[in-house]
């Protein structure tokens, strides 16, 4: 069953188009990563499937229902982001106390322990918690909704990074108990890569690729050695990565869809041929194409 | 001016209120401490004030609005029709005899245009040289309080003349307490002061002068009586 | 996972409780409005003088009249803020939608009025005890309703001129949210009324005056307060829906 749905989903804001065309789907209890360059529509797309944005056109369906100003649907959702704002005479108990009243689903008990292991203070108030406390605490509030569908929106903002580990930990044994459709978009994809089953790559406002955690890893394939050795291999493909290692190599990184035999040659002929993260490959794949931060750099 | 003088407070409390909403200076348990602290202390309050609007009930009507206007009405119209002997006599603050042996008489009110008083004049069925003069005064309510001035009017007699002054003003200063205008909804009172009474005495000087004396005044500031 | 099952006033119920704790603060701004429209009120909230012969009467007339029309614009005040960005996003991060979240913050500002009318009725007490006391001057005249059932009428009476005036601050807070502008455009417009119309015979604002708070009867002028009350929030719900949810 798809959770959510999304058939030629657009979002423009004044003058200015924040989401193109966007087509996809994702299934129930799979973890996604949102993956995208700032500006490439994330937040805003995240807000629509949320119910806080209305699409300006296509068809929007969360749990088979168009979430904007959805009651249903905001029952079951929750949207956890470093903006939220909890009225200032709140403190963080309070905070889960309300939370707790409102989503049937609660685990108070988880709460409570989350707050303890990350050393909160549950009588202090929200808006004096420092920027990565109240990520953390955000994120205690995502996780303990145990919402049917929960999107984290750059989750990890100002965590430093033996949180942010234990944050994904988190999210790892929680969704293996209590499995949902969680939704995450981030910078860092290394670290939450082993928690993702899936990952939504847009790129400038539309879908560039939607594919399985596993697939991306070696989607991209890395290709070292001398230019003149190189090119001739790589004439008419794609090349989405060029970086010159030292005077005469370079490196380049392409779509792996070369042929086993055709990789054979080319260890032969002294190209090196290594694997592409998946990190970089979503770095590679959402650049400009036209060169990258060196050229900036390198102008003769 | 006086629109923006009334804008002023308005738009004060515009802005305390937004600044103190806004800013919310105290924590939420604050917040109720204050409010349960005010409104405890309007209860307390609530309940002294009918203490002590209780213990003034008794004597709190000292005159009402219907008997001030009443006496002041018997003590003109007894006047007029010159029968003052009719007259309650606990209304009577000052007699005056003045010996007169002229046959000219000048009546000089000098200050009695304004907040004056009656003057009437009545003619003796004798020529026994003397003027009398009697000054009335019935009290004033005031939200059911008796209300008097203290002093009385003078009068001067010179070689052909009587100068009748005006007392001295009595500043009467109160304090009353008013329904909330919510409790007046509905009633039609468009006037904040109508549900409340201040019903203010009548004054009178009676003069009574020799039969055939030869008196000189303005028609408007006294009258005969019986002519 | 399964998915929760949902009902409307349940929610709207739970939002109540919600901006009961989260705007907590607008009942302790109450009371320093109340006290300091107390403290004005010390130099009388009317007066009349009169002069006849030989006496000068002035009259000081005591009411908790101007903590009453205090009180209104302090409902105003909590109203316009309610419909601000940040004030209503604050409920969003729980489960709602705009019907519930109006409707939950109507359901606060009917029970900050009623907060608002009776203190502002009771505070009247408080300030004619402190005038008895402090300014020692006799007294005339108690002041106090005749009978409960008035007593209560007036309350009643308060509470709704409050709520009445807090749908206004609504309105206007949404109109405000919707086209910027408004922001100014309503205020200036007001002005303007009064400096063109001034405040006599036949203007609008007497007309409008006129309409609701010289009504005779009591179930009428309830039911103009009450009916004008929901007309101007259900035109602020339909402001609402054209707002994004939360940006």
């Amino acid at each position: 069953m798809n959770v959510i749905e999304c058939r030629g989903v657009t979002k423009k804001y004044k003058r200015k188009k924040a989401i193109h065309p966007l087509s996809f789907s994702i299934e129930e209890n799979k973890v996604v990563g949102l993956i995208g360059r700032n500006g490439a529509g994330k937040t805003t797309l995240l807000k629509i499937l949320a119910g806080f944005l209305k699409e300006s056109s296509g068809e929007v369906n969360v749990f088979s229902k168009r979430p904007f100003n959805n009651l249903v649907v905001s029952a079951n959702t929750i949207f956890i982001d470093d903006q939220m704002n909890f009225p200032s005479s709140f403190t963080l108990i309070d905070i889960l106390q309300q939370g707790e009243r409102f989503y049937e689903n609660w685990d108070k008990e988880l709460a409570h322990r989350l707050i303890a292991y990350f050393d909160l203070d549950a009588k202090q108030s929200h808006t004096n918690l420092s920027k990565g406390k109240k990520s953390t605490f955000n994120m205690i509030v995502g996780l303990a909704a145990r919402c049917p569908l929960t999107i984290f929106d750059e989750p990890t903002t100002g965590m430093d990074a033996s949180v942010r580990k234990d944050f994904y930990r988190a999210l790892l044994k929680d969704t293996i108990t209590y499995p949902r459709t969680i939704i995450l978009s981030t910078h860092y994809l290394e670290e939450a890569e082993d928690i993702l089953e899936e990952v939504l790559l847009i790129k400038e406002g539309e879908k560039y690729l939607h594919l399985p955690m596993d697939n991306l890893k070696e989607r991209l394939v890395g290709l070292t050695g001398k230019i003149d050795i190189v090119y001739p291999w790589v004439i008419n493909r794609d090349i989405l990565h060029t970086r010159k290692i030292g005077q005469e190599e370079v490196f380049l990184a392409l779509e792996n869809n070369f042929t086993g035999n055709e990789k054979e040659k080319m260890k032969l002929s002294g190209i090196r041929i290594s694997p592409v993260s998946a990190n970089d490959a979503c770095i590679y794949m959402t650049s400009e194409e036209k060169g990258s931060i060196d050229d900036v750099f390198n102008r003769e | 001016m006086s629109m923006f003088l009334m804008f002023f407070p308005v738009v004060f409390v515009l802005v305390l209120a937004t600044v103190l909403v806004k800013k919310r200076p105290l924590n939420g348990k604050g917040d109720l401490w204050l409010f349960g602290g005010y409104a405890a202390v309007l209860l307390f309050s609530s309940a002294l004030f009918f203490l002590i609007a209780g213990e003034d009930n008794g004597t709190d009507e000292e005159i009402s609005a219907e008997i001030a206007e009443q006496e002041a009405q018997k003590l003109q119209a007894a006047a007029r029709e010159g029968k003052d002997e009719d007259i309650n006599k606990d209304y009577r603050k000052k007699q005056w005899t003045f010996e007169y042996e002229e046959s000219q008489l000048s009546i000089e009110t000098p200050d009695n245009s304004v907040n004056g008083t009656d003057i009437l004049m009545e003619r003796k069925e004798e020529n026994d040289q003397v003027i009398e003069a009697d000054y009335y005064q019935t009290p004033s309510s005031i939200e059911g309080k008796m209300a008097e001035p203290a002093r009385n009017p003078s009068i001067q007699q010179t070689e052909t003349a009587l100068i009748i002054r005006n007392p001295e003003e009595d500043r009467l200063e109160y304090s009353a307490f008013k329904e909330e205008f919510p409790f007046n909804q509905g009633s039609e009172k468009i006037n904040v002061f109508e549900n409340s009474s201040l019903v203010l005495g009548s004054t009178l000087i009676y003069l009574r002068v020799p039969k055939d004396l030869n008196v000189n005044m303005d028609s408007y500031q006294v009258q005969y009586v019986n002519e | 996972m399964y998915l929760t099952g949902n009902n409307a006033a349940k929610i709207i119920w739970q939002q109540y409780l919600f901006k009961m704790k989260a705007y907590v603060s607008v009942f302790s701004s109450l009371v320093i409005i109340q006290l300091l429209g107390i403290l004005l009120s010390f130099s009388g909230t009317a007066s009349r003088g009169t002069s006849a012969y030989g006496m000068n009467i002035n009259i000081t007339y005591y009411s908790a009249d101007m903590v009453i029309v205090f009180t209104s614009i302090w409902g105003f005040i909590c109203a316009l803020l309610l419909t601000t960005t940040a004030y209503r996003e604050d409920g969003f991060h729980f489960v709602t939608n705009r019907i519930s979240s109006n409707l939950s913050s109507v359901a606060f500002l009917f029970t900050a009025s009623i907060a608002g009318g009776i203190t502002a009725v009771f505070s009247g007490f408080l300030l004619k005890v402190l005038v008895y006391y402090i300014l020692a001057d006799e007294i005339l005249g108690t002041g106090a309703a005749a009978d409960p059932l008035t007593f209560a009428r007036g309350m009643a009476t308060a509470v709704l001129i409050i709520f009445f005036i807090s749908s206004f601050g609504y309105l206007a807070g949404m109109m405000a949210q919707w086209y910027r502008w408004f922001a100014f455009i309503l205020p200036a417009a007001l002005m303007g009324l009064l400096i063109v119309q001034g405040a006599g015979e036949g203007t609008i604002l007497q007309v409008f005056y006129r309409f609701f708070f010289e009504e005779a009867s009591t179930f009428l002028f309830f039911s103009k307060m009450i009916g004008s009350a929901c007309i101007i929030f259900a035109a602020a719900m339909f402001l609402s829906n054209q707002l994004e949810v939360k940006k």
